[in-house]
């Protein structure tokens, strides 16, 4: 435990230190603080959803962005400085080293979160305050905004980020090259969004195409961690929701630490 | 067995026992989703854009009003069908794309369009937006006024106005319509029978039940129908 959180430690050192962090959590900063500026054009929805939904959807998009390029990163800047090598000499496990690497990401995706998040929910605030009193006496001056919603948005986008970036630690461990793990990662990034299409092949389907989708309902479904319905209070039980990414996160790490194993170093 | 096939036979085995624990056992599919087959294939591939979507649909729909203006038919039908696909749970864009095809791009079009072709597409539209709002009775609404005022069909429209009375949070007049469009079609008995049901759920110091109105129309219809009508069989 002691050396999984060491290597933890050295990699959210490491990666927080990265231009790539500074400069996407600085985008996103200033695109959700844009969202006001985009607020005449609500047509389908609620000045309030809007802004929520474009928010969220920075935030969403920013976590994957990190979780793809960090942790692609940070594996192959161990691989190929030798760092990985040098920490195996030491008698340090691979699940070990696996964990202790998804651990200092998980932390980034944490970093990057909490502050996005809480200009979203400041910004919201301040919007909602500013029509609540325009609509004084008309309506009953309830908020719509919970508080609890918002975290609960917040940690299912990071959730979703940590299982993204576990999957592709699995997939850096038998990649090749940091372009092939960067674009098939975010090609899983998109896959895993389109689940509720994969999954069930059309009544006519034939056999392989039946067996093709039950197999592909064993990936992760993105959709499960809707931060727009959780804003609401309308979204899945967070602890099932946790429960979900932990399942997926220990799969793909022990996937992961035993294709390290097979991987010539 | 070699060492490397015992390797992925194991890994896939690990894959698919965390696919079904967590898919199957730890978030089994919400019973509230919309079933997959009812959603377009489409409106699934941007999911990945999550809270983005709508952005996207926002200007797909100001880029529409270009195309609109200049009649370009398969230019509106094209970003129609993009703002529907960024964000499908939005109402606003599916009745809006629909009365673009059905009225107004019939008007403005360039001479020679096919007017078969634009109220086909106008009613794939909405058999599509079924899939995401068959709940909303302001779906079943605009439906019906499609239905009526675009396509002639008055009982579909009657039967349209029907379903979007029987849903909760529907307005009074969806009920009324239903009934207006029976006796258009000479279905007396029917609408007063509708009537008789409707009348009692009415409250009476609501000035959008107008619950006046519904009696003034009941007694109306037993004048046509030449006696009282019999006691309604059914519940509304």
């Amino acid at each position: 435990m002691k050396r999984i959180g060491l290597i933890a430690s050295a990699t959210w050192r490491a990666s927080r230190h990265q231009r790539v962090f500074a400069l996407t959590l600085i985008a996103a900063l200033l695109l959700v603080a844009g969202t006001l500026w985009l607020r005449p054009f609500n047509f389908g929805s609620s000045e309030l959803k809007f802004v929520a939904d474009l928010g969220l959807g920075i935030l969403s998009l920013g976590g994957a962005f990190l979780a793809v390029g960090v942790t692609v990163q940070v594996f192959f800047d161990a691989t190929e400085n030798r760092t990985l090598h040098l920490v195996l000499t030491h008698g340090v496990r691979r699940g070990e080293f696996i964990l202790g690497q998804l651990g200092g990401v998980v932390l980034l995706l944490g970093a990057f979160t909490l502050p996005v998040l809480a200009l979203l929910w400041s910004l919201l605030w301040v919007r909602e305050t500013a029509l609540l009193a325009d609509a004084a006496g008309l309506l009953d001056g309830e908020r719509m905004l919970r508080p609890g919603g918002v975290l609960v948005a917040g940690m299912a986008l990071w959730l979703k980020a940590c299982v993204l970036a576990a999957a592709v630690l699995w997939l850096c461990t038998f990649a090749g090259s940091r372009l092939f793990a960067l674009g098939t990662g975010f090609l899983l990034f998109v896959v895993f969004h389109a689940h509720p299409m994969l999954v069930l092949p059309g009544e006519s389907a034939g056999a392989v195409a039946t067996v093709l989708g039950w197999l592909l309902r064993l990936l992760p479904d993105f959709t499960a961690f809707d931060a727009a319905a959780a804003f609401y209070g309308d979204g899945r039980d967070p602890v099932r929701m946790t429960g979900y990414a932990i399942v997926y996160v220990a799969a793909f790490s022990w996937l992961a630490a035993r294709q390290l194993h097979q991987r010539e170093l | 067995m070699n060492s490397s096939r015992r390797h992925y036979l194991t890994a896939a085995a690990i894959f698919i026992a965390a696919g079904w624990l967590a898919n199957a056992v730890v978030l089994p599919p919400s019973p509230t989703r919309a079933a997959p087959a009812a959603i377009p294939a489409t409106a699934l591939w941007w999911n990945w854009l999550g809270g983005l979507r709508p952005l996207g649909a926002n200007f797909a729909w100001l880029q529409l009003q270009g195309t609109w203006a200049r009649g370009d038919v398969a230019g509106s039908v094209a970003l129609i069908r993009l703002a529907t696909g960024f964000q499908p749970e939005s109402l606003y864009f599916w009745a809006g794309g629909v009365r673009m095809l059905a009225f107004d791009l019939r008007s403005r079009s360039q001479p020679g369009a096919d007017d078969a072709a634009l109220r086909r597409a106008a009613g794939q539209l909405l058999e599509e937006a079924r899939g995401w709002h068959e709940d909303n009775p302001h779906y079943w609404i605009e439906r019906a006024g499609v239905e009526l005022h675009a396509f002639g069909d008055v009982g579909s429209a009657g039967e349209s106005y029907r379903r979007a009375a029987l849903l909760p949070g529907a307005p009074y007049h969806a009920a009324r319509l239903h009934a207006q469009l029976l006796v258009r079609q000479g279905r007396l008995q029917e609408a007063h029978d509708w009537l008789r049901r409707l009348q009692p759920t009415l409250p009476p110091d609501d000035p959008r039940a107008q619950a006046e109105l519904v009696g003034r129309r009941i007694r109306q219809l037993e004048r046509l129908l030449g006696r009282p009508a019999d006691e309604p069989q059914d519940e509304l």
